[in-house]
């Protein structure tokens, strides 16, 4: 990808504890997540790679949580790592719902799940929304979820994940907007389903979190989403499945320039520190493997490939 | 239940039993839901604080990082997704202040807390939060509470306990007795405003309720302390 090479990166040694981390993250994610999994349920153990995904999300979790919690000025404890590890499982299975059992399951779980997040009931009918159930539980009697700040970003978490299957099943409304506001509504879907993701993370893990260092989380949340969907391009398109970075001219090029302005403003925004570093190196670390990802789907179609790293 | 956990669940020793309990406790409140055995008119827990966030004095912009008045007209249309309510912005906070609404640290609520002594108008409030939350426990899981009630009376884990308590409360002192009975007595009261309040209006109870207040709504923005 041109233009790569003048962007700033991580040293060798600080993408080598990033692998490291990465690995002991996975390990823990595992630990935590296997005998809850195993306990309600265990199809999902022999379910042909979903769970492996599950665990890349939660380690993942885990490492922006670890940037997340330096950032505020603490301690990423093993309390902590076992919260990040919840809150990735949790957005794995809740997406499954949306993403892996066709519309009217999509639809189906934001009714129910707003019924969960407005009256705080939920209709358990199976294993996997039983697991959902119980993780989403666990992670909700760590902190005080009625904080104001916390309460509003699971809510708007909803909220942009609500809007985004909006815009899936019924994408007429978005066809009839000029080209400029079509992707200004998608770019704006995109970023607000990140950056409300990672503000629950980082006030799972920190609540009070700073408000002047919020809004550069949120720049984070939104990248990762843009990179995210850079590797998945191929097979979003496929699925007709329309993103920011799949409409876009020139999705390379979008990507770099916002990769190259998101990080500038981190690295000017954020206090030094360890946790600068993390955030940035891992953003860096995913950044190239998901343009690796999209390289090797591009001919590839539908298959998609998982990165387990 | 239709499933029960193994006991795996987290490892071992007591956290895991915890976490095991609490599974079991928030399965079977959604359970007894399903079954009808709860009014579910009442929420349980409610997330949602677009009601309350509507009266928050500030907005806080995430994408452009951006402090707003909360009818400020310079709220950009594609922020409004990202906007979160402020109460209490921190000094340092203002450096974000919005240079066309020019928001303030808001002075008034300072001078009442001080007329207040301090946090002393927040934690009554707080109290009657409590005190609220308490009786809507009693008023939807009512029937639930004197079913289980009655069947652990007469089990024979109710009966340990019941000698345990008796032993308890013939050690304690004069003084320790009254104060326990001063609390035994309100609940008394509280459980008996409860039924007599659903009596009066004849139904199972969902007419005429106090909604209460979002949890928190003048709570300052976060916790402000960072708990384990």
């Amino acid at each position: 990808m041109a233009g790569v090479s003048h962007l700033w990166e991580p040293d060798a040694g600080l993408l080598r504890d990033i692998e490291s981390m990465a690995r002991e993250y996975r390990r823990r994610a595992e630990e935590h997540l296997k005998p809850i999994v195993s306990s309600y349920y265990p199809a999902l153990l022999d379910g042909g790679g979903e769970y492996r995904k599950m665990i890349e999300l939660s380690t993942k979790m885990t490492m922006v949580g670890h940037a997340c919690t330096e950032i505020g000025g603490y301690r990423f404890d093993e309390r902590r790592r076992r919260m990040s590890a919840l809150f990735g499982a949790c957005c794995f299975i809740g997406d499954s719902f949306i993403d892996d059992f066709g519309d009217e399951a999509a639809r189906e779980y934001i009714e129910r799940y707003e019924l969960l997040l407005t009256k705080g009931w939920f209709d358990i009918r199976n294993d996997r929304e039983r697991l959902f159930f119980v993780i989403l539980t666990r992670l909700f009697g760590e902190r005080d979820v009625l904080d104001p700040m916390l309460r509003q970003a699971i809510f708007s978490l909803f909220l942009a994940q609500k809007r985004d299957v909006d815009l899936r099943l019924d994408p007429g409304w978005l066809k009839v907007l000029r080209r400029r506001s079509r992707l200004d509504q998608l770019r704006v879907c995109a970023r607000d389903r990140s950056g409300h993701a990672i503000t629950v993370l980082s006030l799972f893990l920190v609540p009070g979190f700073p408000l002047r260092y919020h809004h550069l989380l949120y720049t984070a949340g939104a990248l990762i989403m843009y990179i995210d969907d850079h590797g998945d391009c191929y097979s979003d398109l496929y699925h007709n499945r329309v993103t920011y970075m799949n409409q876009v001219k020139n999705p390379s090029a979008t990507l770099l320039r916002a990769f190259a302005r998101g990080t500038e403003r981190l690295r000017k925004g954020l206090p030094e520190g360890r946790g600068r570093e993390i955030l940035l190196a891992f953003l860096y670390r995913y950044f190239i493997t998901r343009i690796e990802k999209h390289r090797l789907e591009r001919d590839r179609g539908r298959y998609s490939w998982t990165v387990y790293e | 239940m239709s499933k029960k956990p193994s006991g795996k669940g987290g490892g071992h020793g007591t956290v895991a039993q915890r976490a095991d309990l609490g599974d079991s406790i928030a399965i079977m409140i959604q359970e007894l839901r399903s079954r009808g055995r709860i009014d579910d008119s009442q929420p349980l827990l409610r997330i949602d604080y677009r009601k309350e966030a509507a009266t928050a004095p500030f907005q806080f912009d995430m994408a452009n990082a951006r402090l707003h008045r909360t009818s400020c007209c310079a709220i950009p249309r594609g922020s409004k997704s990202a906007l979160y309510a402020v109460w209490t912005p921190a000094p340092e906070d203002m450096e974000m202040a919005c240079k066309r609404c020019r928001p303030v640290m808001p002075v008034e609520a300072e001078e009442d807390e001080m007329a207040n002594g301090k946090d002393g108008g927040r934690e009554r409030e707080l109290a009657t939060d409590i005190i609220f939350g308490f009786l809507s426990i009693i008023d939807q899981f009512g029937s639930v509470l004197t079913e289980r009630g009655r069947e652990y009376r007469s089990s024979e884990r109710g009966k340990e306990v019941v000698k345990a308590f008796e032993t308890l409360y013939s050690e304690l002192t004069k003084k320790q007795k009254e104060a326990l009975d001063i609390t035994v007595s309100s609940l008394d009261v509280l459980v008996g405003a409860v039924r007599r309040y659903n009596e009066g209006f004849g139904t199972n109870g969902t007419n005429g309720r106090s909604a209460g207040k979002g949890t928190g709504a003048h709570k300052k923005n976060g916790n402000g302390r960072a708990r384990g």
